[in-house]
């Protein structure tokens, strides 16, 4: 449902009804002289006074059937503003015709439900009746909810005739475009290309089909819009016009260009400007200080150029429609398609954004799917002689080779985790990986369009312990936790005693002659406090078997709360001494490709579900890491 | 309970006021279910409370019963009911010296209608300005023309046009 009418719905649903009070309060009316009737007079198009000589031709939509039907034949000749229809051609569609009843039958039934009354799909059922008609015609009949169609082939499968039934368009929408087509059609059978230029409403009571016709050897063309009430050709006010070009200028635009200020009114401006002995409609979009000019063609109604301010990196780029346009124009191509449904993403080229645009195959004579660019900031169209063709073009193979190239591993020495290829926020599209190369854990992102690596992370050691740090605070027995981390199964893993273990039996006391002098020269707060000590000959062996790291690597590793006592060799850390197991709900483990085993729990701390990753080592187990788990991973 | 709405064209907005004067009480409702919702949702949009904007529908429509005879049609029947509702409501905030208007949520909390419609309803007095309320409510509930909203509110129909479509733009991004 279109917002109009979710508006028109919700405004309708909260209106009270009031009519029975009205109706209380009103006695008889007060007596005034009524004023003259004046009918409110019907609108003459100024078209069919100024172009009398084809008012006589227009006539030709002749409504017979007692008044309910419009008739359309294929003299009716429409609004040719060229006035140069040529003759030449087939017919459309009439090659080869298949004259079954089924095949005419389902031709006709294609023009009416659901297309011809768009709004309502239920109840959809046809009844299709065949007979023959005069002259080696062939009538199809077909009925929708109490409506009749009648389609009238030649014994060649040609529609010459074609009869809609005038819909109350207030309650079943409008004729469909394809009968807006074939409206059009039975007056220029001889046209090539046909192009439908969408819906147009102006208003609840006015609203038109655009129909764009060209002849075979494009030495002729022809605008034309259809009543989509009534099926009636017909040629649109000024007014209606200055409508339709202001809402394609807005198309083009927005929602991009100007970003800044996208609820800012711009001043619009239109005039009709005759120069050089061309007639051409300007449209002036003033936004701010930019000023985006369109002209259109005053006849075909084609936009003709556009004249886009040299915008500042400052005020964004410009929208990709307006670029997408630039393009179609420069290269005097027809959209054929809604300009949303062009590919088109930034790409960044030496250090420039560009509209990355593929220009799809028209058909397989002209033109094959083609890569433009067009200058983000100034809708300059901009051709990269030298650039790979393969740009942008990088399929998943290719990137991960080059992921491995970059991470210096072949493809069987890494397990890849996972993969994702998406568009991110500023429209360029991405490959993802995460897998375990080197014995890390990497991310690597890398640029579909130009094989660019985008980012790499690695999650290693010091990340870990710098997460234990993160979830388990400064004062951490790291000692006690590191050597009790050793287990043969880690589904027995006391998670609780690997992170908060404070076990006194595991408090080592040495008795030597300097521990008096090394406990004066805490700070008095730290006396208080248990510390764990251990061996220095022995720390390089425990850091090896749990962290994988080294001494060397331990101002790296987050280990600021060891502190060495350089005057005997060994090593301290504050002690944790609280038991508080209600800190841990463990939640099972599973076992990774590569034989690293992975064990969850939800931390009390942090509310996440958290995993630590274990790497199989001799008996026991290396702690690998110790992150949030995303479960999207 | 809602208004029963049906769907009209200016010619019978046009017949049936002119039938209200000559004492025609279903040209009367029928004229209501056309055009009442409106009429209450251009009042809303200026007194931003509910149970003015329905003392205003019931006004408006006396009125409309009382004035029909001075009636005289230039093809503008919406224009007309929508003159005097804004007179009716301009009436009433002088009235009530109420120039601040209220809180559009807290007024429109006893709204009667479905909760999408409500919500519906809410959001559009929320992010509009009181002008693209007017336009928006003119042209797709009151069905005018953009040339006639533009009469109506003396500005260009661009000027219009452009307002409705960047409304109807926020009221999509809300939703």
């Amino acid at each position: 449902m279109s917002m109009k009418k979710k508006i028109r719905k919700s405004f309708d649903a909260a209106a009270p009804d009031v009519l029975g009070r009205i109706l209380r309060d009103c006695g008889e009316p007060e007596a005034k002289t009524a004023a003259p009737v004046e009918h409110p007079k019907k609108k003459i198009p100024h078209w069919v006074t100024e172009l009398a000589s084809t008012a006589a031709a227009i006539a030709l939509l002749i409504a017979v059937a007692g008044g309910s039907y419009l008739y359309l034949r294929s003299q009716i000749p429409g609004y040719n503003p060229h006035g140069a229809v040529g003759s030449t051609g087939d017919s459309i569609g009439s090659s080869i015709p298949d004259l079954s009843a089924d095949n005419l039958a389902s031709r006709s039934a294609g023009l009416v439900c659901p297309e011809g009354i768009a709004v309502d799909f239920a109840g959809y059922d046809l009844e299709l009746a065949q007979e023959q008609g005069q002259d080696d015609t062939c009538l199809i009949t077909v009925h929708y909810k109490g409506y009749t169609y009648k389609f009238t082939y030649t014994n060649s499968g040609e529609l010459i005739r074609l009869e809609i039934p005038l819909c109350d368009c207030v309650k079943e929408g409008y004729i469909s475009e394809q009968v807006a087509r074939q409206i059009v059609l039975l007056n220029h059978s001889d046209a090539a290309i046909v192009t439908a230029g969408g819906l147009w409403v102006v208003s609840d009571d006015d609203a038109y089909y655009r129909i764009d016709l060209t002849g075979e050897t494009d030495e002729w063309y022809a605008c034309y819009f259809v009543n989509a009430m009534t099926g009636e050709i017909v040629e649109p006010t000024f007014a209606d016009i200055e409508d339709i070009l202001i809402t394609q200028t807005e198309d083009i635009i927005y929602p991009l260009a100007l970003r800044d200020s996208m609820y800012s009114v711009p001043d619009i401006a239109v005039e009709l400007i005759q120069e050089n002995g061309k007639e051409y409609y300007e449209i002036t979009r003033t936004d701010g200080s930019h000023i985006y000019i369109f002209h259109f063609d005053s006849q075909s109604l084609q936009l003709t150029s556009i004249e886009i301010p040299l915008l500042d990196i400052a005020s964004g780029r410009i929208s990709k429609y307006l670029a997408i346009r630039k393009l179609l124009l420069e290269y005097s191509l027809e959209p054929g398609r809604s300009l949303y449904e062009y590919d088109c993403s930034v790409v960044t080229i030496g250090g420039m954004d560009y509209y990355r645009i593929t220009i799809p195959a028209e058909d397989e004579q002209e033109l094959v799917s083609t890569l433009c660019y067009v200058d983000a900031f100034t809708g300059e169209i901009v051709e990269f002689d030298d650039l790979d063709p393969t740009y942008g073009e990088i399929d998943f193979l290719t990137a991960k080779a080059l992921v491995m190239d970059y991470l210096g591993c072949t493809q069987e020495e890494a397990d890849i985790i996972y993969t994702n290829y998406g568009k991110n926020t500023a429209g360029d599209y991405n490959y993802t990986f995460r897998l375990f190369a080197n014995g890390r854990l990497e991310d690597v992102g890398i640029r579909a369009y130009s094989g660019e690596i985008l980012w790499h992370d690695t999650e290693d050691q010091s990340e870990a312990i710098a997460r234990f740090n993160t979830l388990f605070g400064d004062i951490g027995s790291y000692y006690n936790w590191a050597l009790n981390s050793f287990y043969s199964d880690p589904a027995e893993m006391n998670l609780n005693k690997l992170f908060k273990n404070a076990d006194s039996s595991d408090y080592l006391m040495p008795a030597v002659e300097w521990y008096g002098e090394w406990y004066n020269s805490l700070p008095e707060f730290e006396r208080e406090l248990d510390h764990n000590l251990i061996a220095g000959a022995l720390m390089e062996d425990v850091l090896e078997e749990y962290f994988g790291i080294s001494l060397a690597d331990m101002d790296e590793s987050s280990f600021s709360g060891l502190t060495e006592i350089r005057l005997i060799g060994w090593y301290s850390c504050v002690a944790n001494d609280f038991e508080v197991t209600e800190d841990f709900a463990a939640h099972g483990y599973e076992t990774l490709e590569n034989g690293d085993i992975m064990l969850f729990y939800t931390s009390a701390n942090s509310k996440s579900l958290c995993a630590v990753t274990l790497r199989p080592n001799g008996d026991g187990y290396l702690i690998l890491s110790n992150m949030l788990w995303d479960a999207s991973d | 309970m809602a208004i029963n709405t049906i769907q009209a064209s200016g010619y019978e907005l046009d017949r049936w006021i002119k039938a209200c004067a000559k004492g025609d009480r279903d040209a009367l409702a029928n004229l209501y279910q056309a055009t009442g919702s409106a009429v209450y949702a251009y009042a809303l949009s200026i007194l931003k409370n509910r149970a003015d904007a329905e003392d205003v529908l019931h006004d408006c429509y006396v009125t409309v019963w009382n004035s029909a005879g001075g009636y005289r049609s230039q093809g503008k029947p919406m224009a007309w009911l929508i003159t005097i509702t804004r007179n009716h409501c301009y009436k009433l905030l002088r009235y009530q010296r109420r120039y601040v208007p209220l809180d559009a949520e807290d007024c429109l909390r006893s709204l009667n209608a479905a909760p999408d419609d409500k919500l519906m309803v809410q959001q559009f007095l929320k992010i509009l300005t009181p002008e693209e309320q007017q336009i928006v409510i003119l042209h797709a509930v009151a069905g005018c023309k953009h040339r006639q909203i533009a009469e109506m509110l003396n500005l260009k129909t661009t000027t219009v046009l452009s307002k409705y479509h960047r409304a109807i733009q926020k009221l999509k991004d809300c939703f």
